[in-house]
């Protein structure tokens, strides 16, 4: 049971722990420094002249660990809110199709020639987010019935749209330059490049909006668990809660892809392994996983740039794989139980 | 740039000045320095012409020192790579990095390796090469390992290296200069360039110059022979060939025959079993590395009774990928296996 | 008085078919209504119509004098509570926390419950007799279980208007005399008025004040229960012979004649 004391309790040690995996983060990376250098180029403070510190860490491995810890943060919130919004514990982002659209717009930008511009996030990130948008659009309209949004039919217009960006993704890629190529597929696994920290304040504002959006209806959400039809007799205006979480959590998936690339299965494993920790009511859902969200999503990416140094591996390798065995042990364990 | 602009119009005065007249002053400075002899007109004229000699040797040392330096400070400004782009260098660099195996070959041809610091994970011609330190692949370098090397320079393609990656090095303050070599000439183009940018310009004549020579040689001797179509396989299943501008359909030309595809727009086009039947192809070409796979689907098209000149005269030929793929030096070993594979015994 | 139900001839259809039409009815306050007839008669649609999960394409129903159609929905229910036949829940949510949810109208703006909530679902786990089960998940509980779980959610809700939809459905015997003894005491003791749908004729013959026989969407009596539970009427209703009898008690109990073949 959810009581302000157990809420700020639980966020307070969520946080302590993210902020710890963030620092530790700062730590890894093929240069070496040490915690005195990192401590002094965090604070401003110039260290010895020709020291590497700054650069590595304020351009190189700070803007990354915060993409990353709001990336993660945006894909978990994302992800509870469109299992909440479809009552499905196995709905993940990548299905109403909004991954898709951002990467096609990315893709299409790619192909058409428009590279990542001086302006830093206005470009490849505008397409993305365009991409992103066009995609819920097309899934609102396709599933909505007159004032209704059923959420069977939210489902398969989200899949069909999904494959739709898809294919013409596919489409794009046969045609393009093969040596581009591996530039968008680089892409579309998942890509936290350095990014200014300008567009990280834009990211970060647009996801406060989002998430905010979806916390002030989570006890909404909560009474949705037991059906429409429940809820509405509890007092819930259930047409407009699901509007409204479907817009917010399309809107919080376009951000977050139009800045990172697809990463999957964050959406999908955070909240469940939250959900398993520290109950269902999404009134604690909502905020631990961004904080969950964050902390996992910066340790893959310290993973992927450590596991084949000097190499890097694109984040989505190493959350797919992580998330692969935990949706097969899902699956098995819920085996039998009323979903 | 304007420094240059001001360098040359010096050296245009400087001309200018041999051929004014002597002034009254010249005149009555050496009339003051002389004494009795002064006043003779002919001494006059020596001792004027003396005057101005030294004048214009003083003029030449102070204009050349002016000249030096304007030239040195020209050299401190940047350089336009083959993009256009302005890159900023001082002198030839002394830490390279290297984002593709091309780019190192093409360091290694003009011995500038000592002064390269990194390659990639997949740099592994010459041998040596191996040895050096590695920042990653070609698409996703590690750009923290790249700056621990502290390089004053990184070389990229456009061909395999992302335009990201180009930029974030920007950001960091890390000239690179990009080299986009999509035909043969251009990738001589590039080994020059390469060369002047390292201060190796005798060392990358000479081997553009034997590159030239070799490439004449063999298109010397494709000349009068017939043109047979060539099927160049890039990937069997399905067919995907080189198009219109890819370096290996101009390989393919100078080599005396003519790639199936060599008028397809986009540059690594699919093509239909049909269409690949119905353009008749004489010599089949594919890369050592894509050998099991490519003999596999060619028994599969034999099996399905599609009918190649190539199956009847056995010409199925593999060269090693790496000679035809790398904008380097070696791409001219790889158009010599390809004129072998075309024309055979015509090339030694 | 005004009744606290006054349905006006309403007419609703899902899609093409209407399923109720043509029905009107009074419900008056501290009653219990007990709503009977066969399978597709209308009885759930009624119960959804009232709790303004669906709305009449004609008519009007009122509330307390109050037309539904201008009610909002947390103000409606906090009079109205529904005890639905089953809940499948999504996510783990454990018995208090589910029975928490019925305060919801009560605080729709708030973002935490408050003491006086807490309270109200204490009280509501004790009198559905649920309270050794509030720290379990929903979905380990038997049909039951579940079953007493929602009528304290209902019961959290502090209605004045309680509808139930086949409520003893899963309830073994012991069970089925405790919902009756409650519902009667929710009656007497609160005054809260019951709509009651039951396939079980026997048990709105035991609760119910009226009773209402719905057919094909259309109300076929609405009465005392001697007055509707009359052999003739119900067979030609429900199509199979029955006996109608009266128990010590008063009230009238029903039978399948099984012996005689259709």
């Amino acid at each position: 049971m959810i009581t302000p004391r157990r809420l700020w309790g639980v966020l307070a040690g969520l946080t302590a722990l993210a902020l710890l995996v963030m620092v530790g983060a700062l730590a890894v990376g093929p240069a070496r420094l040490s915690p005195g250098e990192i401590a002094a180029a965090l604070l401003g403070r110039g260290p010895a002249s020709e020291s590497l510190a700054p650069t590595v860490v304020l351009q190189l491995r700070l803007p990354r660990i915060l993409l990353a810890a709001l990336a993660g943060a945006g894909l978990a919130v994302a992800g509870a809110s469109f299992q909440a919004l479809t009552r499905n514990p196995l709905a993940d982002p990548s299905l109403l199709g909004v991954s898709s659209g951002a990467a096609f717009g990315v893709v299409l930008a790619q192909v058409l020639g428009l590279g990542p511009t001086p302006l830093g996030f206005v470009g490849l990130t505008g397409f993305a987010f365009l991409g992103a948008l066009l995609a819920a659009c097309s899934v609102y309209l396709i599933a909505r019935i007159g004032a209704l949004l059923p959420i069977q039919t939210l489902l398969l217009a989200g899949v069909i749209v999904g494959l739709f960006f898809s294919s013409a993704i596919t489409l794009m890629i046969s045609l393009v330059d093969f040596m581009r190529l591996g530039a968008i597929l680089s892409w579309l696994m998942g890509n936290l490049a350095p990014t200014s920290y300008r567009s990280l304040g834009f990211l970060a504002l647009g996801l406060a909006v989002g998430i905010g959006v979806v916390l002030a209806q989570a006890r909404a959400l909560n009474l949705l668990t037991a059906g429409e039809e429940s809820a509405l007799q509890l007092g819930v205006e259930s047409e407009r809660v699901k509007r409204i979480i479907f817009l917010a959590a399309s809107f919080l998936t376009a951000l977050v892809v139009s800045f990172s690339g697809p990463i999957g299965f964050v959406g999908l494993i955070i909240p469940h392994t939250v959900r398993m920790l520290f109950g269902a009511d999404n009134r604690l859902l909502i905020p631990a996983s961004t904080l969950v969200g964050g902390g996992f999503l910066v340790l893959a990416d310290a993973l992927s740039r450590t596991v084949i140094q000097p190499s890097e591996l694109p984040v989505g390798v190493i959350t797919a794989f992580c998330g692969a065995p935990f949706f097969i042990y899902l699956l098995r364990t819920r085996h039998g139980k009323t979903l | 740039m304007w420094r240059v602009v001001i360098s040359r119009l010096y050296a245009l005065l400087l001309a200018g000045c041999g051929k004014t007249p002597v002034s009254r002053r010249l005149v009555k400075k050496v009339q003051m320095q002389g004494g009795e002899e002064a006043r003779s007109e002919a001494y006059l004229v020596v001792r004027c012409n003396d005057e101005r000699r030294s004048q214009h040797r003083r003029w030449a040392f102070f204009s050349s020192l002016l000249c030096v330096f304007l030239s040195a400070s020209a050299d401190a400004g940047s350089v336009r790579d083959m993009l256009g782009r302005e890159v900023s260098v001082n002198g030839p660099p002394k830490r390279m990095v290297s984002l593709a195996p091309s780019l190192t070959e093409i360091v290694y041809a003009v011995q500038a390796q000592d002064a390269l610091a990194g390659v990639t994970t997949i740099c592994d011609y010459p041998s040596e090469a191996v040895k050096k330190p590695k920042i990653g692949g070609m698409v996703n370098p590690s750009l923290e390992k790249i700056l621990t090397l502290r390089p004053d320079l990184v070389l990229a393609t456009t061909e395999g290296n992302r335009e990201e990656t180009v930029h974030q090095l920007g950001a960091l303050g890390i000239p690179t200069y990009v080299v986009s070599p999509r035909s043969f000439a251009e990738v001589l183009e590039s080994i020059a360039r390469i060369g002047e940018l390292v201060g190796r310009e005798e060392a990358a004549r000479r081997v553009v110059a034997s590159l030239r020579e070799r490439r004449d040689r063999v298109a010397e001797a494709a000349r009068g022979r017939p043109r047979p179509n060539v099927l160049y396989l890039v990937w069997a299943e399905p067919v995907i060939v080189p198009g219109r501008d890819t370096l290996i359909t101009d390989l393919i030309r100078i080599a005396g025959g003519t790639s199936i595809s060599a008028d397809e727009p986009i540059q690594w086009p699919r093509l239909s079993l049909e269409h690949v039947v119905a353009k008749a192809p004489e010599v089949i070409v594919a890369a050592t590395t894509m050998a099991a796979h490519v003999e596999e689907a060619l028994r599969r098209w034999r099996e399905q009774k599609l009918i190649l000149p190539a199956f009847g005269t056995g010409r199925v030929h593999m060269i090693d990928g790496d000679l035809l793929h790398r904008p380097g030096p070696r791409i001219v070993d790889g158009l010599e296996a390809l004129a072998r594979a075309i024309h055979p015994g015509a090339i030694p | 008085m005004t009744p606290l139900v006054d349905v006006e001839n309403i007419r609703f259809s899902y899609e093409v078919t209407p399923v109720i039409d043509g029905v009107s009815l009074r419900v008056d306050s501290g009653e219990i209504l007990g709503v009977i007839g066969p399978n597709s008669a209308g009885k759930t649609t009624l119960l959804r119509l009232l709790s303004k999960v669906v709305v009449p394409q004609w008519g009007t129903i009122r509330l307390a004098g109050r037309d539904l159609a201008g009610l909002r929905r947390p103000d409606l229910a906090r009079v109205v509570a529904v005890v639905p036949q089953d809940v499948s829940l999504a996510f783990p949510f454990t018995v208090r926390e589910f029975v928490l949810m019925g305060r919801y109208p009560h605080s729709p703006g708030r973002f935490f419950e408050g003491p006086a909530d807490l309270v109200a679902a204490e009280e509501a786990l004790e009198t559905a007799e649920v309270a050794g089960l509030a720290e379990k998940p929903i979905h380990s509980l038997s049909g039951g279980e579940r079953q007493r779980v929602l009528v304290a959610r209902a019961l959290a809700q502090r209605p004045s208007l309680l509808l139930m939809d086949e409520p003893n459905a899963h309830l073994d015997l012991h069970h089925q005399v405790d919902l009756v003894r409650l519902i009667r005491r929710l009656n007497l003791e609160e005054g809260t008025t019951v709509v009651l749908v039951s396939h079980d004729l026997n048990l709105a013959a035991e609760l119910a004040d009226r009773l209402l026989l719905l057919h094909q969407g259309r109300v076929v009596h609405i009465g005392k229960p001697e007055e509707v539970l009359e052999p003739d009427l119900l067979a030609s209703v429900y199509q199979c012979p029955l006996e109608v009898g009266r128990g010590s008690n008063g009230r009238r109990w029903v039978q399948i004649k099984w012996s005689e073949g259709r």
